[in-house]
């Protein structure tokens, strides 16, 4: 049984199960929702069958992983994984990544580059429709803060006592993503963080410009 | 970066138009693989093709890889 711990929450350590098995060029597996790794069971024996080294792992809240009550985006994902390379101290590495996974691996890769990823594979994957619009409208900031002026105060806001509570995550204790990245109780997104606008709808056969979402991850991968 | 996106045709909770061909169109030289009949898990319904895909892309050589090895050899 191994594990990788990503973080603390309160005094639990957040852990990451994985199964690191032969050797070769490394291939990361990347889970869908709500597998674990386990879901891989037909691709490992192929790939270790052709001198790969297959490192399958259960994303946080899933599998025989930690189930923390926070990180649940793609920003703490991404951190997530990287900890596991680094962990594991590997380079030139293929990520595959199945539904969800797929966004770990369009993610990760805006997120720290392709210095030491060789190749990706996106099965199924959601990318590029959960990707992050690159700027808000003004009028939608504006309409947030005319509704959240009306809700009752937060429980955790930025100048809180409470909300050190947050700098427990992975996310911040990385020091690479900002505060609007953190993940927040539900009704407690701070200001600068509006609600996203609603994506277009997918309907089988309907064709969706890619300029819908000019900032996309994949785009900036 | 090398890229494969496969994707099954008869996905009806990612659907190939919304996602998985987009995907390949937005990155640089993806390549796309459509798994015929193939629904939202094709790495467990259609396993062969998906692992038939994958390992043919990984064996091909890439830049990156080459690259390293040459420099890792050139240290060594």
């Amino acid at each position: 049984m191994s594990y990788v711990d990503v973080g603390k929450e309160n005094s639990s350590s957040i852990h990451l199960y994985y199964e690191d098995h032969g050797s070769g060029s490394p291939v990361i597996l990347i889970h869908g929702y709500p597998l674990s790794g386990a879901s891989w069971e037909k691709q490992v024996p192929a790939l270790l069958a052709a001198g790969c080294r297959v490192i399958a792992y259960d994303r946080r809240g899933f599998g025989k992983s930690s189930q923390p009550a926070t990180g649940y985006n793609y920003d703490t994902f991404a951190d997530d994984l990287r900890k596991l390379v680094t962990h594991l101290k590997l380079r030139d590495f293929t990520l595959v990544g199945f539904s969800m996974g797929g966004g770990e691996v369009a993610r990760y890769i805006g997120k720290f580059g392709s210095k030491d990823v060789n190749r990706a594979v996106i099965i199924g994957g959601i990318p590029p429709i959960c990707s992050r619009p690159p700027t808000i409208p003004k009028a939608s900031t504006a309409a947030y803060s005319r509704e959240s002026s009306k809700r009752s105060p937060p429980i955790d806001t930025p100048s809180s006592p409470s909300s050190s509570r947050t700098s427990t995550t992975p996310t911040s204790t990385s020091g690479s993503a900002s505060a609007s990245t953190q993940f927040r109780p539900a009704g407690t997104l701070p200001p600068s963080l509006p609600p996203r606008p609603a994506l277009p709808a997918c309907r089988p056969g309907t064709k969706t410009s890619a300029k819908t979402w000019p900032g996309s991850t994949c785009q900036r991968s | 970066m090398p890229t494969l996106v496969i994707h099954g045709d008869s996905d009806r909770i990612v659907p190939l138009s919304a996602a998985g061909r987009r995907t390949a169109k937005m990155i640089n030289g993806a390549q796309l693989v459509v798994i015929k009949d193939g629904p939202h898990n094709v790495a467990w319904t259609h396993a062969e093709e998906v692992n038939q895909a994958l390992l043919k892309f990984l064996a091909k050589p890439s830049a990156r890889g080459q690259a390293s090895a040459t420099k890792r050899r050139a240290v060594a």
